[in-house]
């Protein structure tokens, strides 16, 4: 009885802190932002040659850098699970990875690494 | 949703701690009265002998009571106060209004998602009026209850006095009224039971004493409640029982009797002379015989065994040696190592105790400790002061505090006649 009032307020707020889901462009461009955000870890130095804008040059390889992206290999789900190892220091777009969840990302996503090199996976 | 509300109210409202605490004060003495009331009484009687004939005549009564009532004015004041209500109503106020501000604001937050964010799950950050409604709620929530607690609280507390007569009783007094001649059946009865049975009619029955064979009796029951009795009633009855008692267990020879029964057998015949004048012969006779039988230095009876009054004792004790205020034996008690053993008639006054079975006793000039069987068999209260005659036997002489007086041993005491 005592905890009622703390729960509901909890789900409430819980059910208020999404917002709407962002679209598969949205997200692949979040995380090109994030990745190529400086100072890049080697991992990304190694996709983008001779210093070149790293968010240009990844958004063209993986075709994101248009509004109408959409996901294929690997998919929507695949992406975000990925991803999720690059969140581990905030969700903010605006937040630097740990080169650390960098690596890890790469090791275990080699798709995704596929999807930014220009490559087929 | 409302039919959930009021019960979720309610049983908030029983949640609140309220604190009670009464005082009693008794205000001024408003008045005083009397108050009459009959209350059960007693049965007395009367005993009247013309022997053999016996006339009882028995009344009840009831007991008027009256009782003298002081009635004061008592104030009965009760404190409740909730500390929770307080705290709670702050709690309630401020939640509430600002849940209800957020709530009420909310379309002017903006309704775009925060695109600066996107979680785990690929959705974009809650928009502003998503918080706002998420919080207006949450506050609500939990200010509602606490609003309501507080005031629950709030109302709940306060000062009730109630100012209420009380009565007390000061006083009462107790008297017989209602005296009224009983009918039925009265018993005689002893320490064997009842032994004989009365018609009592219109208040009054009859007892033809001769015919009666059978054991003493000592008290009349009425319907299983004792009656009453005045002295000299009392005197008659014990003079019936004696009489009976002497005539259903008559004796060839007063010298054939032994020393105890003669005593009782003596004890006996002045009871009944009171009520039968003509066995004062008899009585003589007796009396005679114990006369002759102390005189005649005949021990009465074995010292040491148990004696059941002062006549028995002295009867089987036949003290020579009196000590009591101007008596010359009182001497003797100079030499008291002479003494040992002896048997003495002893008058004097308590002066103190020593132990529990021990005191001091003050005869004229002379002071003598007395000592005192636990297991005495007379009754009565012998505190400092008081003036008593006792039979009791020498046993030497005593060191008590510093103190060496001659030591008695008390056979049976009794409070001096005349003495306090």
């Amino acid at each position: 009885m005592r905890w009622l009032p703390v729960s509901l307020l909890l789900g409430v707020l819980g059910v208020g802190c999404n917002g709407p889901a962002a679209t598969d462009a949205a997200l692949c461009q979040d995380f090109v932002h994030r990745v190529c955000l400086p100072d890049l870890c080697p991992q990304v130095v190694t996709l983008v040659p001779d210093g070149g804008d790293c968010e240009n040059i990844l958004r063209t390889r993986s075709g994101c850098g248009s509004d109408s992206f959409t996901f294929t290999t690997p998919d929507r789900s695949r992406f975000l699970d990925c991803r999720l190892n690059l969140l581990h220091a905030g969700d903010g777009v605006e937040t630097h990875p740990s080169c650390d969840d960098v690596q890890t990302t790469v090791d275990l996503c080699p798709d995704v690494v596929q999807m930014f090199s220009g490559g087929t996976p | 949703m409302r039919r959930l509300l009021l019960p979720a109210l309610a049983a908030l409202a029983g949640c609140v701690p309220v604190e009670s605490q009464t005082r009693t004060e008794r205000g001024p003495l408003l008045r005083a009265y009397d108050r009459q009331q009959v209350v059960e009484g007693g049965v007395r009687g009367e005993v009247e002998v013309a022997w053999p004939r016996a006339t009882i005549s028995i009344e009840g009564f009831d007991t008027c009571r009256t009782l003298h009532l002081e009635e004061y004015a008592e104030e009965r004041t009760t404190e409740k106060s909730s500390p929770a209500a307080g705290p709670s109503l702050s709690i309630g106020v401020v939640g509430t209004a600002v849940g209800a501000g957020l709530l009420a604001f909310s379309p002017l937050f903006s309704n775009q998602p925060n695109k600066g964010v996107i979680d785990g799950s690929g959705h974009y950050g809650a928009p502003p009026r998503a918080y706002a409604t998420g919080w207006g709620i949450g506050t609500i929530v939990v200010g509602i209850p606490a609003l309501v607690v507080g005031l629950v609280g709030y109302l709940h507390s306060g000062e009730e006095t109630e100012t209420k007569k009380v009565e007390q009783v000061s006083s009462q007094d107790d008297r017989e009224c209602n005296a009224r001649p009983m009918v039925g059946p009265l018993h005689l009865v002893g320490e064997g039971g009842a032994v004989a049975e009365v018609k009592i009619a219109e208040g009054k029955g009859g007892l033809d004493a001769s015919q009666l064979k059978s054991a003493a009796f000592d008290r009349l029951v009425f319907y299983g409640r004792p009656v009453e009795l005045d002295e000299a009633s009392r005197r008659a009855l014990d003079a019936v029982s004696a009489c009976v008692q002497l005539d259903t267990q008559p004796v060839a020879s007063v010298q054939a009797l032994g020393t105890t029964d003669l005593f009782k057998r003596v004890e006996r015949t002045r009871a009944c002379r009171n009520v039968r004048p003509e066995v004062g012969a008899s009585a003589k006779l007796l009396e005679d015989e114990l006369a002759r039988r102390r005189e005649g230095g005949e021990p009465l009876a074995v010292q040491g065994a148990p004696v059941d009054s002062f006549e028995a004792a002295m009867a089987q004790y036949t003290p020579k040696v009196q000590l009591k205020p101007g008596s010359p034996d009182l001497a003797l008690l100079a030499k008291s190592d002479q003494l040992v053993n002896q048997a003495v008639l002893l008058e004097g006054v308590v002066e103190e105790g020593i132990t529990a079975n021990i005191g001091v006793v003050q005869v004229g000039d002379r002071a003598v400790y007395l000592f005192i069987p636990s297991d005495h068999q007379w009754g009565g209260d012998f505190g400092p002061g008081t003036r008593f005659e006792a039979v009791a036997v020498v046993t030497g002489m005593q060191t008590l505090e510093e103190r060496t007086l001659p030591l008695l041993r008390a056979v049976w005491m009794r409070p001096a006649v005349g003495g306090n």
